[in-house]
């Protein structure tokens, strides 16, 4: 099973989802008196719903092996890469721009405590975005996205939140699921 | 300048709209719940509310995107949209209360808003009435009258609703938003000429109770001449609330007043309390008998070889049945026969398996009348604690109680 995750069909990521859950079963199995998460976990993780547990939290803390398997995973597989904000630039970051995708962070003038996430989605997709991934200093945050309205994804969150100075840092890398 | 709360009345309970304020004309509008960061699920509707060319606020107030925070959760519907309305005419005039203010005005509305700015009658209005019978009151004892508006659509509520409004509540019909601004003094968007139309109380309708002369005001009376506490007092202490939602079946709020009754220190409330307790009908519950039978595999056998056998519940402790084991148990058949003399209402809650899966079914029963319900288990919900059940009966119907036992799923809730 090679290529691009993005590149192949609906058919071929659903082998893939398929080769990988086999994969995360025999960790299950052969694994039973390891406490490493499994990949499945991570899987879930990366592609699904689901948050972050603490368990795979602590873990990806102290294993490096595992946190490089997160982070290939989540690059693997999503629906798009921000390229990295050019390190010129100064003061937060308040837009991020891709190909097809914006991100626009915009402080609420009803409450300064709040701030606007709105992502432009500028092109036609074969499926809508289902998360935002952005990993911070050492640790990733994941925000779920609502269905888009006139191209734009709006979420409202609390401007001292992770993900808000996580998209401000320049240094943040962000992936669209 | 007086300011004005509005409440948008909801099938929940009345929600206060507590602020809108301008926001960033590139972002889309949105609800929040009491200041905080939650998005309401009515964000979207309330943005194209608002903006040209579906909403009508920016075409009328000039600006495109507000947020607007409110006191509790709004899910869904197109309802808040006259209260909505009226808050931003409000906001204009810069006479919209705030959650801090005092305000001299309390307005409670509830229809849809054309784009024509007239009001399309709406869903429940007597259930929004009879939820925010608490508000109601509340705003009475600090003095404070309601101006309630419904559409004209929607005709006469129930009398029965109406009886129950307490008498600061003055409750109109309108056809246009224009209507209820200019009672206030607000600029009439559509510069019509059309007033808001009274809705008149029923008159000659004996107030709530079965007997005759021993109506609620009339008990209210006689114990106040006994107690020397002023009849109204007493009246807008909550002894209507009580009669009320007993009445209209409404238990939880009726236990939840009772609560607050004897452990808080309303004096009021304690004295309608004791009056309600002496003078509730006698009939107000239903006696359920609660019998088991299981359906049991023999050894090494299937269910089709199933043995029945009859469970009477614990001895001293009417109601509770025995656990069973679940080794080889096929199904379980709850039979409630209704003792009472009137024909009764149950609800059956069932929790099943490690996994909650809740049923709920609600029966109606003659006298005398007995009622099987069964339920054949899967291998998967053959395990400790994989059933629970409560039997809730009542001479009444309660949308309520209904409401409250699907949300139940443990057995401590249980």
């Amino acid at each position: 099973m090679t290529g691009i995750w993005h590149s192949m069909d609906k058919a071929g990521r659903r082998t893939a989802e398929a080769a990988f859950v086999a994969l995360s079963t025999l960790d299950g199995m052969e694994g039973a008196a390891s406490t490493r998460p499994s990949f499945g976990e991570l899987w879930a993780f990366a592609t699904g719903e689901a948050e972050m547990s603490d368990d795979l939290r602590r873990a990806l803390d102290t294993d490096r092996r595992l946190a490089g398997d997160l982070d290939h995973l989540i690059e693997r597989t999503a629906l798009y890469r921000f390229p990295r904000v050019a390190a010129a630039s100064s003061g937060a970051v308040e837009t991020r721009d891709g190909e097809g995708f914006r991100i626009r962070l915009r402080p609420s003038r009803a409450n300064v405590e709040h701030t606007y996430v709105s992502i432009e989605v500028a092109a036609e997709l074969d499926e809508p975005p289902l998360a935002l991934l952005a990993k911070g200093p050492g640790r990733w945050i994941k925000l779920p996205l609502p269905d888009a309205i006139d191209g734009v994804i709006q979420i409202l969150v609390d401007s001292g939140s992770e993900l808000v100075h996580a998209l401000r840092d320049v240094h943040t890398e962000v992936y669209i699921r | 300048m007086t300011l004005v709360r509005v409440y948008l009345a909801t099938t929940e309970g009345p929600t206060q709209v507590q602020s809108i304020v301008e926001e960033d004309p590139e972002v889309r509008s949105v609800v929040c719940r009491d200041g905080t960061s939650e998005s309401l699920p009515i964000s979207n509707a309330y943005d194209s509310f608002v903006r040209k060319p579906t909403g009508v606020v920016e075409r009328h107030y000039g600006h495109r995107v507000f947020r607007m925070d409110v006191s509790s959760r709004i899910s869904e519907g197109r309802s808040w949209q006259l209260g909505v309305f009226v808050a931003h005419a409000l906001k204009a005039a810069n006479r919209l209360a705030s959650k801090a203010d005092t305000p001299a005005t309390v307005l409670w509305l509830t229809g849809e808003v054309r784009n024509d700015l007239t009001v399309a009658g709406v869903g429940h209005i007597e259930e929004k009435l009879a939820n925010s019978s608490r508000l109601f009151t509340e705003l009475a004892a600090a003095g404070i009258e309601v101006e309630a508006f419904i559409p004209t659509e929607n005709g006469r509520p129930d009398d029965r609703v109406l009886a129950a409004l307490p008498r600061t509540v003055r409750l109109r019909s309108v056809a246009s938003v224009g209507e209820v601004c200019r009672e206030f003094g607000l600029p009439d968007p559509l510069g019509g000429a059309t007033t808001a139309v009274e809705i008149e109380r029923p008159t000659g309708v004996v107030a709530r109770g079965e007997r005759g002369g021993h109506g609620p005001l009339a008990m209210a009376t006689a114990v106040a001449l006994v107690l020397g506490v002023p009849a109204a007092t007493l009246w807008q202490g909550g002894l209507w609330d009580l009669w009320y939602w007993e009445k209209a079946g409404r238990f939880r709020d009726l236990g939840e007043a009772l609560i607050l009754a004897k452990d808080g220190d309303c004096r009021t409330c304690a004295l309608a309390t004791q009056v309600f307790q002496l003078t509730r009908h006698p009939h107000g519950g239903t006696e359920i008998g609660v019998g088991m039978v299981e359906h049991r595999a023999p050894a090494g056998g299937s269910c089709a070889q199933a043995v029945s056998v009859e469970i009477p519940p614990i001895a001293d402790r009417a109601g509770v049945l025995p656990p069973s084991p679940v080794e080889n148990l096929c199904a379980l058949e709850y039979r409630l026969r209704f003792d009472g003399k009137r024909a009764a209402l149950a609800w059956l809650v069932t929790a099943i398996g490690e996994k909650r899966e809740r049923r709920l079914k609600d029966m109606r029963a003659q006298p005398g009348e007995t009622v099987t319900v069964r339920y054949t288990l899967q291998a998967a919900q053959r395990t400790p604690g994989a059933v629970d059940v409560l039997a809730v009966g009542s001479s009444r119907e309660s949308d309520q109680v209904t409401a409250w036992l699907r949300t139940l799923t443990t057995p401590e809730q249980f």
